[in-house]
């Protein structure tokens, strides 16, 4: 059951970045690869508070989205200046920046050494120190996100943000200053990415930089995509596939000398074979 | 779409199934006498450091075979069951948790990466499992629990070793250090600086290199300018083949200086003529050549830094289980008092209180006339 | 020892040759299809195998191999080309999607170069490449001036083919807009494929001068696509000898930095100076 709980808080986690980075992507528009970066900047700001100062996680919880969105607006003031490919191109550049800056900011960060021992959250007598109290608290947190995301796609700002992704120009010819939006939802989205990181942070209680490379953005954007972009229930599903896929395969028995490497193979191909498919995603509403 | 749905049902419901059937008999497992006995392995089968994972997984499946051949563990037989870490917590995590959960291990070897083994000791010690890893060699995993063990030296005994070695043997006053940017580099190239410059050297320079990084050409320009009398290098075979080529393309003209991952003969086929008097430091032993051959036997011409460990750590298990059966926590009571003879990794090993390897003993190896020769 | 200056600038001439040389055949790619081929890096890794095979295990004469190697990896292009990106772009999909596809190919393709060689790096060597000759009081080796003489040609093979021939024009024409290049008479779907085989050969080219140089192994491509695209931003993502252009600035930065700061400073500064590019000169150093 352990292995169970343990892909539940997985998917709980991801499910928190699928939906906050669809917020940017599917909803806006616009393809940020800078997400794992918000990812780990939430997750060292929670586990340098609470083992520096002995903070409460849910303390240091809503201090790291306060760190993390003011890192998004230094981000964000530069890149929402930019769209379509030279935007992609930028947040690449800055999810490479923010790891770098994890792994070389080692009076802070302990760079690759990586921080260990972070502790499992606690709230008055209540401990989530077991998996199922802690998968309790990811879903809590991963409902309001979603909760949250739905409000603001909903709401009056959501539909500028359509707007936006369909045409940019038409938009701010009807007197909308965009930049505010692009940069506004993208301060947003990194403050969702915090819960998530600070999740990961306690539960698996150690982290270093390389869990938040730029190669895991990608892996957060196939999985809005693999799901429907602009879709809550989409992203959720590409989710839940893009982590039970490689978990399933280990099961599939290939021979031991292969079978780590045969299991990228098939992986891979099946991002292939899903993309030939079904191109706008499972739930996808529009074709990007 | 509906299709989609019905898939991921499926997947779901059989992961449960699977999950489900195994957890019924979760009482009996502990007491478990029949069948084979199962050992995890956890380390990078996959990624930038899959080599040294690859070559791990061989040595520990040559020992289990090797067991078996011998008719297994109080007759019964050994099989290992690997997992791929990837070298990432979030990998290594999943890896411990299928492990422990689903096949119901005894122990698990690994992991490799010191972010594997780090992600992972928290499960060990809530499901009683112990494990040992075979190369994680951080400083903190000295604190992470009763049922995390390891053959791999903490940093600090090569780190203090090859200082003193420098220093007080090689007399060298001034050292310039490059280090790949990772939980080992940077916690042994922490131990040596420390130790060097307690005795009284100076560390003219002190960088980093990403662990895909192929071109030292103006790293080792800088080395020469920094006046240093030696470059003590800290990384991986490929990085130490570009490495040490580029050092004799750009006629740099001090010598270098390595640590057990350059007991790989692999970079010495390739660049022994141009490495003249280098020298590394690796852990005693006194039984490296029959290892050498058996990993041969079996299709590895190139044994890297952590698969002896890894085959010893495979071995400890088994001396332990045949002693005290299959309970975890015998296991782990076992494992502190347990003395290992003979080793390939480290003649004699032993676990002191906090599960770390006692009195790792290294020494140096240089090259002479394009052999590999210990001191 | 020789004086510092000169070896710093053949050491940045030697790499920028290199990210010039994966860059042009990626910005082929991109200046035609317009989106990101991360399968691109498998096909350099794919190119580095084939040489390692072709030469060390079968022992084929020099020349034949690398002959084998530039075909082999062209056709594998031209076979990813035919399976993968053609049926998605033929459906319109976006470049989000072909990303996705593509970094599939990328995983599938590298665990499968895993898989047949194992993880172990490996080195290819020709005796008479090895040797060293100084130029201008730079130390400099038969393979890296050899590196520096093919992306010379290729450069100029390639300027010549873009602006001189018929095929070139064909190529502008589907890279502006691909769908009055239809009406227009372009054969669209020959043309594409034979920028694939190009731009695979090149990789290839690619992938064997690097197992020369240093060695290779099955993860190798990444770290060289990274470069690449960053020298095609630099440069400006429309004309082709911004990418050598942007590729030797990339790598004079990369070697000043390591001179004057550290080398864990690299990443962070090359990506600064793209983000700095991105902002003041979106359009690259030759863009108008």
């Amino acid at each position: 059951m352990d292995y169970i709980i343990h892909l539940f808080i997985l998917i709980g986690i991801f499910s928190i970045l699928g939906l906050s980075l669809n917020l940017v992507i599917g909803y806006t528009g616009l393809l940020s690869a800078t997400h794992a970066g918000f990812y780990g900047i939430g997750a060292y700001a929670v586990a340098i508070l609470m083992k520096n100062t002995g903070m409460n996680f849910f303390i240091a919880l809503l201090l790291s989205i306060v760190i993390t969105v003011l890192s998004a607006l230094v981000i964000g003031v530069v890149l929402s200046k930019f769209k379509d490919d030279i935007y992609a191109l930028g947040s690449f550049g800055f999810a490479i920046i923010t790891y770098g800056l994890m792994l070389n900011l080692q009076g802070v960060t302990r760079g690759p050494l990586g921080i260990p021992g972070i502790g499992r959250p606690e709230l008055f007598d209540i401990s989530f120190s077991t998996n199922l109290t802690f998968l309790i608290l990811t879903l809590v947190l991963a409902v309001l996100v979603w909760w949250m995301t739905r409000y603001i796609t909903r709401s009056s700002y959501g539909r500028v943000l359509q707007a936006i992704r369909e045409n940019e120009k038409t938009i701010q010819f009807f007197g909308y200053t965009t930049y505010w939006y692009k940069l506004s939802i993208f301060m947003i989205s990194a403050g969702m990415a915090a819960i998530a990181g600070a999740l990961f942070a306690t539960y698996i209680t150690f982290i270093d930089p390389s869990s938040f490379t730029l190669i895991e953005s990608i892996f957060m954007i196939a999985m809005i995509i693999l799901g429907g972009l602009a879709d809550n229930r989409g992203a959720i599903i590409g989710v839940i596939i893009m982590i039970l896929l490689p978990e399933f395969l280990r099961f599939v028995g290939f021979p031991t000398e292969v079978a780590a490497q045969m299991r990228q193979v098939i992986y891979g191909l099946m991002l292939v074979v899903m993309m030939l498919y079904r191109p706008q995603g499972i739930y996808g509403k529009f074709k990007f | 779409m509906k299709n989609i749905k019905w898939i991921i049902g499926i997947l779901v419901v059989i992961i449960l199934v699977v999950v489900l059937s195994n957890g019924g008999d979760k009482e009996q497992s502990a007491q478990q006498t029949e069948g084979p006995i199962k050992i995890g392995f956890i380390g990078p089968l996959t990624g930038d450091v899959a080599s040294l994972g690859e070559n791990a997984l061989i040595a520990a499946q040559l020992a289990v075979d090797e067991i078996n051949a011998n008719g297994g563990i109080n007759d019964r037989t050994v099989e290992l069951i690997a997992e791929d870490g990837s070298c990432s917590g979030k990998e290594a995590s999943s890896a411990a948790q299928k492990l422990i959960s689903i096949d119901k291990v005894v122990g698990i070897i690994g992991g490799l990466c010191s972010s594997e083994s780090s992600a992972f000791t928290g499960i060990l010690n809530q499901s009683e499992t112990p494990g040992i890893s075979y190369c994680s060699s951080a400083a903190t995993l000295s604190d992470a629990g009763d049922y995390f063990f390891r053959t791999y030296p903490s940093d600090a005994y090569q780190g203090v070793f090859a200082a003193n070695y420098l220093r007080n043997e090689k007399m060298i006053d001034k050292v310039a250090v490059l280090y790949v940017n990772d939980d080992w580099g940077a916690g042994l190239k922490q131990s040596f600086i420390d130790t060097f410059k307690n005795l009284g050297g100076e560390v003219v320079l002190e960088e980093s290199f990403e662990k895909d990084e192929r071109d030292f050409r103006t790293q080792l320009l800088k080395a020469q300018a920094s006046g240093a009398n030696l470059i003590y290098y800290l990384g991986f075979d490929q990085g130490a083949v570009s490495a040490i080529k580029q050092r004799d393309e750009l006629n740099v003209d001090l010598p270098m200086f390595g640590a057990d991952p350059w007991d790989d003969m692999t970079i010495w086929n390739d660049v022994a003529s141009i490495s003249e008097g280098f020298g590394y430091t690796v852990p005693h032993t006194t039984d490296s050549q029959s290892f050498t051959s058996k990993m041969a036997d079996v299709g590895v011409s190139e044994v890297s830094v952590c698969a002896s460990q890894s085959y010893d750590t495979m071995n400890i298990f088994a001396q332990v289980i045949g002693q005290v059966g299959t309970n975890g926590s015998d296991i782990k009571d076992a494992l502190y008092d347990v003395q290992y003879q003979n080793g390939i990794s480290s003649q004699n090993i032993s676990f002191d209180e906090n599960g770390d390897l006692v009195g790792a003993e290294y020494v140096v190896k240089t090259i002479q006339d394009g052999q590999v020769v210990e001191l | 020892m020789n004086s510092i200056i000169p070896q710093i600038v053949a050491n940045s001439i030697i790499a920028g040759s290199l990210y010039a040389l994966v860059g042009l055949g990626f910005f082929m790619i991109y200046r035609t299809v317009k989106f990101f081929d991360l399968g691109y890096g498998a096909l350099t890794a794919f190119g580095g195998y084939m040489m390692y095979w072709l030469l060390t295990l079968l022992s084929v004469p020099t020349y034949i191999a690398i002959i084998g190697t530039l075909l082999l990896t062209a056709m594998l292009a031209l076979i990813m080309n035919r399976l993968v990106y053609r049926p998605l772009r033929a459906r319109g999909s976006s470049n989000m999607v072909l990303l996705v596809a593509s970094l599939g190919l990328f995983t599938a393709i590298q665990a499968i170069i895993a898989i047949l060689f194992t993880s172990q790096f490996k080195t290819i060597t020709i005796r008479s490449l090895q040797e060293t000759v100084t130029l201008f009081g730079a130390f400099i080796t038969h393979t890296q001036l050899l590196m520096i003489a093919v992306t010379i040609i290729v450069f100029i093979g390639l300027s010549v083919l873009l602006r001189m021939t018929r095929f070139g024009a064909s190529i502008r024409a589907i890279g502006d807009d691909e769908e009055v290049a239809k009406i227009v008479g372009v054969n669209t779907k020959n043309i594409v494929s034979w920028v694939f085989i190009i731009a695979g050969a090149i990789a290839g080219t690619a992938g064997l001068l690097v197992g020369l140089d240093t060695g290779i192994e099955p993860t190798m491509g990444m770290q060289l696509l990274l470069k690449a695209v960053i020298a095609v931003i630099i440069g400006g993502v429309g004309r082709m000898y911004g990418v050598v252009i942007g590729a030797f600035l990339l790598a004079f930065i990369e070697n000043i930095a390591v001179w004057h700061l550290s080398g864990e400073w690299k990443d962070v500064v090359a990506f600064s100076v793209l983000i700095l590019f991105l902002l003041f000169k979106p359009k690259g150093i030759t863009g108008a």
